[in-house]
Parts: C-alpha cells; structure tokens; sequence
C-alpha cells in the first residue's frame, strides 16, 4: 500500500510537470505526504509506547468492586493521533464504565480504550472491576494499535501481558438453631474415646498385653524399666466439606445446572469452612468438579493453618458449576485424603439416591458423615438420608444466596 | 581552631562505647559473611537477621518451603560462632525431657543429664512437627532462660540463642505454633529461592562431595560474643526514632486489615532489633532506617488478618508496607540559633 502510494504520488507528479498540470502535481504531493506520515507513524508510533495495568488486588469475594487502572505513556516526541488498545479478558469480567465488547477470540472478551495521546504524555484511565460472578479471570494479552492522522492502522503490537484475579464466594456466618445442628461439635464426645498417635503425652509403666511398638526404647534404655507411650486422647478435629456440585438429577455428564443452586452450594461450602476452621477444627474441601487442573477431583486436605480458608475458597472460586465425575466415585476416593474418624459434611441440593449407599458406607467404615441440604428438595433429601440413619440438616440461606447474612442450619 | 568530629564518634561518645567496640561488631559481620559464605550461597539477608537475632539476645524462626537451606544456613551459622551447638529434630513423639533432659538411675542414684537444650545454640529442626507440650516446654526455656525439671532450676548458658525451622506449606501432622509462642521468637526470617547463578554455584560446590560445613572454622569465642551484645544493646536510639517505632507499633492496632495489632512486647524487639541492625552497619545510633529493615521480620508473624480482609486478598506483607508508607518518618529538624 505504502509503496503503490508511493509510485502513484511519484507519478502524478512525473505526469503533472510534464503536461503542466498544476492541479496534478498539487495531488501527487498530497498522496506523497499522506505515505509519508503513514510511514511515521507506522515506523515509530509503537516506540516508546507503554501500556501499564493495574489491578488493585488479586484476589476479591463476591460483590466487591476493584479498582483496576489503566496507563498509557508515550515516551518519545511523536504525538499519538489514534490509539487503539485491546485488553482480553476472560470471559464473565465485568468493568463497570466500560463494556467489554464480544472478541474473535473463543472465551474472551476486550476490554477496548482509544485515545490520542501527546507527546510525552500519560493517560490514565480509573476503572472498577465488579466481582459479580465467582470465577478466576484474567486480563491481557493486550493488542496496541496506532493509526496515522488520517486514522488508518499504522502498526500493531501484541504482547503477553497477564493480570490475574479471582473472585471467591462469599462466606458466612453459620447460624445454628440448636447446639445438635453444629457440623463440628457433634463429634467432639465420640472423638475423644480415641488416642491420637501423634499426640504423644509421655510414658507409663509397661503392661502386658502392650504391643511392642508401643514401647519406647529409648526411654525405657534410660530408665532401666521398661516403658509404653501414653497418647492424649484426640481432641483435633477433622472436617471435610463434599460438594456435590451437581444440581439436577440425571447423569453428571449433562453439562446442565441451576445456577441459583450451584453458587447457594458455594457459598454455604465457603460459610462451613469457616465455621469448623474459627471453632479449632482442621477443615478441608473435596468436590467432584473440573478444577483448572487435570486432576478430575478437587480436593483440598484437612488443615488448621492461617491460610486454610484462603486455599478452600480459592478452590471453590475455581469449581465448575457442572460435575466432573459422579459424586458417589468421590466419596469411595475419600479414605485415601482423610483419616479416619473425620467428620465429612456433605452438601447438597438433588436427591442422594444415588450415592446414599456410598455415604452410609462411608459412615459405617468409622467417617462420621452429616449431610447438609439446601434449596426446594431440602426436606425430602434429609428424610432420604436419615432413613438410612444418616445424620441431616437443613441449610438455607435467605432470601438467596446474594443477600443472606447467615447460612441456617436447623432440622 | 576546633576540629570537626565525625557523626559517628560523637554518638558513639554519647553512648559511652568505644570505639573499638563498634569496630568489632563490623568485623565480626564482616567475617560471619565470609565464613557463613563458605558453605551458603547467597542467603545473606537471612544471615544478617540470624545475627541480629544473636546480638539482640533474641530466638530466630526461619520459615520456608523444604530444599531452600535452612537447616544448614542454621547450622553453618552456629559453627561460625564457636559456641557449643545441639540440634533437636522436631518428631511428634519428642517428649519435653528429650529437650530438656532428665535424671537417670545410675548405681542406685539419680543422675541428672542435660537435654540438649543446654547449648549456646540450639537448632530446633521442623518445631512444628514437635507435639505442643514439647513446643510449650522449649519456648518456656526461650523466655525464661533456664528450666525446672524434678522441682530444680538449672540456667541456660548464656548466649543463648534458639534457631527453629519450619516449613510453611506441608501442615499435615504438624502443630502450628500458636500466635503466643510465635512471640517469643524475635525475626522470622524466611529465605527463598536462591538465584540462577547461586543456585548453579551451589550444585558446583556439591560436585567434590565435601561437605561445605566443614570448612567452617569458628571466628569468635563466648566471651567475644557476650561483648558484642553488650555493645549492640547500648547503640543510642533518639526520641524522634523511638517515637518513630512506637507510631509503627499503633498504626498496625489501626490497620482495618488485621484482627491483632501488634503488642507492646513488639515494640521492645524493635528496639532491640534495630539496634543490632545499626551495630552490624557500624554505627552508634539507630537510624529510622534500620527500623524499616527490621519492621517485616520482627512483626510479621506477630500480627493477625482479619479473615474477610484475608479472603479479599489483604497480606500482611502489603499491611507492613502500608504501615512502613503511612507513618511520617522522622526527619533531622535544624536546632533554631540563639539570638543575640
């Protein structure tokens, strides 16, 4: 194109001195400045061009808005007549002064920002990221276009420039209606008949009938009498939230879900995690959903650490709406992530018909399983499960998962 | 006609320190480095904290993730100091006596012997997998400096200095350290990735299969480094940079972000610790600059996030830095002339 202008500028003017045409000439350097100032801009327009984002944290709950800037410097002496920029954004990302517009690219959508620019000018735009659907989104690559005067496309430039966030779901209060409801609680007299291996208390005198690794060598080396451990009896607690993602009965292969239902089901894994971590219990997370991950199962093992509520709530942001696999194969996974006499509260809004038997297999094999059910069938789901003499509640967020300020547990 | 006298040496007059004293603490940091150095790769900001924590008087917690150097940044910096050294492995069935010792029966007598607590330096290797009761028991020794054991008081020797290790993110069977006893640890120093050309040097040094420990040699002796604390605890702080840890110390209590401010006990060990950060630069008196050194070791692990600020990604990394940019700093104010 630039050449072609080139040659046709050329030969206007060529044609225009030779026939003496004024008005030829006059048009053949009109079409030599216009490929001219193409060439400037499509030469150095990118140069010393920068484009910064800003994303005010990386990690968000349900509902916030964060503040994400946008910054545009020209460094160098040419001013910028028409600056396109082109952020992608996964899909879902919501900006609340600029809608994102749908792009050729399957899963994103772009974030777009013209302006003219200065010379040795910064623009910045402030923008608000709204959290409104849970999700791990990202912004970038970014596509920088610049155009001559005339607003043709001088040259572009693409580069890979990542800005991560993630919106977890909201967590709770859990608002009990009698001490029997509490997920945790409930197995704080059945757990203390065990001893914890790893809570060592001291020594004894040996007795017979001991097992012989249960003899401590060393200390009976030292005291010339033969001696046994003597374990506290457990006081740790355990608590795994199942998720049972999937919201309408039927296969798990569907791919169809009740929204409304699925983030309720979020919401009340992230506000039962937070009640067993803030009464002192270890508490992780298991759901059959895709995860970001190769892995099929999402499961996040049982811990007490600081962070604890950070990482499950992260995996939740992560979880598909639609399951990745039966629930029933979960459960028959589980013994291999938790020990034994840990507390598995199952959360789910569909009938359990098809894996009540591997619950109450779980439960007889020394796991204390408690269901929680939430949504329209609550009722027929905890009847369902206490028929088979599971322990079941009924959870229920009102009016809606959005709004509530308290998931309930109650009968 | 008068002379002008460097800064350093009036302050240093003014603390009452000679000028040799400060001369040591240089040379001892100096030679810690080098022969620290000599089995460690990079790992130098971890040292340098390790030696405040030494010269303060305090305990250092070294958290990081499995491979990184802990243990042997611990043990080369042990080996340096000439002290005597004893290192526990925490286990979940290491009872309290195992560190604090016991008596044994011994011809018909009881004989007491020492746990290996009674050192100058004492390695606690994975704290977090011990059980709390032998946590408890090796922190109430940190604080009080000597042990009850069958109703007798026996004192720690002096230095005395704990160095424990835990790895943040294997938690399964361990036992965290309550808030509480995280206290009691002066710095927490975590070390990280070393870098491309470190972390080629370091498989380099591997390739002979000598162990790089044993090429340490001590380079100060037990009454050296006594005198070094002493000299470290005498560095002038002026009232502008008191109030200026003290303003940090509030400002965590008003920080929207945490659940738990940090204590006045904080205070204490910033005082401490920026007055082993100034000795190591060679200086008599403590710059607001060595505060905000100091300020992310010695409060990070005092302080709580509040959960939701947790979940809305807040870190206490980005707290302290928030906190360190809010406070004013002090600033030399020009003492007004008298007029005539």
């Amino acid at each position: 194109m630039t050449r072609a202008g080139l040659a046709f500028g050329v030969a206007l003017v060529v044609a225009g001195v030779g026939l003496a045409a004024p008005g030829l000439v006059l048009i053949g350097l009109l079409d030599l400045f216009a490929v001219g100032v193409t060439e400037l801009w499509s030469r150095f327009g990118l140069r010393d061009l920068h484009y910064e984002r800003k994303i005010g944290r990386e990690r968000a709950v349900w509902g916030d808005e964060v503040p994400l800037d946008i910054a545009v410097w020209n460094d160098k002496p040419l001013p910028i007549a028409w600056l396109s920029i082109d952020d992608y954004a996964t899909q879902g990302a919501v900006v609340r002064e600029e809608p994102l517009v749908r792009g050729e690219r399957p899963g994103f959508t772009i974030l777009r920002s013209r302006w003219t620019v200065g010379w040795y000018e910064r623009v910045v735009r402030h923008l608000t990221i709204v959290a409104d659907h849970r999700g791990v989104y990202s912004f970038g690559p970014v596509r920088v276009t610049v155009a001559d005067l005339f607003g043709h496309g001088a040259a572009t430039r693409e580069h890979q420039d990542r800005g991560p966030y993630v919106v977890r779901p909201r967590s709770l209060p859990v608002r009990l209606a009698s001490r029997q409801h509490a997920p945790a609680g409930y197995l704080r007299a059945r757990q203390s008949l065990f001893e914890a291996p790893a809570l060592f208390a001291g020594v004894r005198p040996y007795q017979a009938g001991d097992p012989m690794r249960r003899v401590h060598w060393r200390a009976t080396a030292r005291t010339g009498v033969t001696v046994s451990k003597r374990f506290d009896p457990s006081r740790a607690l355990e608590v795994l939230v199942a998720l049972d993602v999937q919201t309408l009965p039927g296969p798990h292969w569907t791919l169809q879900f009740d929204e409304e239902l699925v983030e309720g089901l979020m919401v009340a894994a992230a506000s039962l995690a937070r009640h067993a971590l803030a009464e002192g219990a270890s508490c992780g997370l298991a759901a059959a959903a895709f995860n970001r991950t190769l892995d099929r199962f999402a499961i996040v093992p049982p811990r007490a650490g600081r962070d604890q509520l950070a990482s499950i709530a992260d995996m939740l942001a992560r979880l598909s709406e639609t399951p990745s696999a039966p629930f029933e194969r979960l459960l028959a996974r589980l013994p291999q992530t938790i020990s034994a006499g840990t507390t598995v509260l199952v959360l789910t809004a569909r009938d359990p018909e098809p894996y009540i038997a591997a619950l109450a297999r779980l439960d007889r094999s020394g796991y204390h399983v408690q269901l929680v059910a939430l949504g329209p069938a609550a009722d027929s789901v905890v009847a369902r499960a206490r028929a088979v003499g599971l322990t079941a509640t009924i959870g229920s967020l009102t009016p809606d998962w959005r709004t509530s300020d308290a998931l309930v547990l109650a009968s | 006609m008068s002379t002008i006298e460097p800064l350093e040496t009036k302050a240093t007059a003014a603390a009452g320190l000679s000028v040799a004293d400060q001369a040591d603490v240089g040379r001892f940091w100096r030679d810690l480095r080098a022969s620290v150095g000599s089995a460690v790769v990079g790992g130098e900001p971890a040292l340098r904290l390790l030696a405040v924590a030494m010269l303060a008087d305090g305990h250092a917690l070294i958290e990081d993730v499995p491979g990184v150097g802990k243990t042997l940044l611990a043990r080369a910096f042990a080996r340096s100091l000439g002290l005597s050294f004893n290192r526990v492995q925490g286990t979940p069935d290491l009872l309290p006596t195992d560190v604090t010792g016991s008596s044994i029966l011994e011809a018909g007598r009881l004989r007491f012997v020492p746990g290996p607590v009674f050192a100058n330096v004492l390695l606690v290797d994975e704290i977090n997998r011990a059980t709390p009761r032998t946590q408890s028991a090796l922190l109430e020794a940190m604080q009080e400096r000597q042990v009850s054991i069958e109703g007798e008081t026996r004192p720690l020797p002096a230095p005395f200095l704990v160095v424990a290790t835990q790895n943040p993110v294997e938690l399964e069977g361990t036992f965290s350290l309550p808030e509480a006893q995280l206290d009691r640890f002066l710095v927490r120093v975590t070390m990280g990735y070393p870098e491309r050309e470190d972390e080629r040097l370091i498989a380099h040094r591997y390739r002979g299969g000598t162990e790089p420990l044993e090429r340490i040699e001590p380079i100060v002796d037990r009454d050296t480094l006594l005198a070094l604390q002493r000299t470290a605890s005498e560095i002038v702080v002026s009232e502008a940079v008191e109030g200026y840890m003290v303003d940090l110390v509030r400002a965590t209590r008003q920080h929207a972000d945490l659940r738990l401010g940090a204590s006045p006990r904080t205070s204490v060990a910033i005082f401490r610790s920026s007055q082993a950060w100034a000795a190591l630069a060679g200086r008599g008196f403590v710059l607001p600059d060595d505060v905000a050194a100091v300020v992310h070791p010695v409060m990070g692990h005092r302080l709580l996030l509040d959960v939701d600020r947790q979940l809305r990604g807040a870190t206490i990394e980005r707290v302290l830095t928030e906190v360190l940019g809010s406070v004013p700093v002090p600033v030399p104010v020009p003492v007004p002339k008298p007029e005539r």
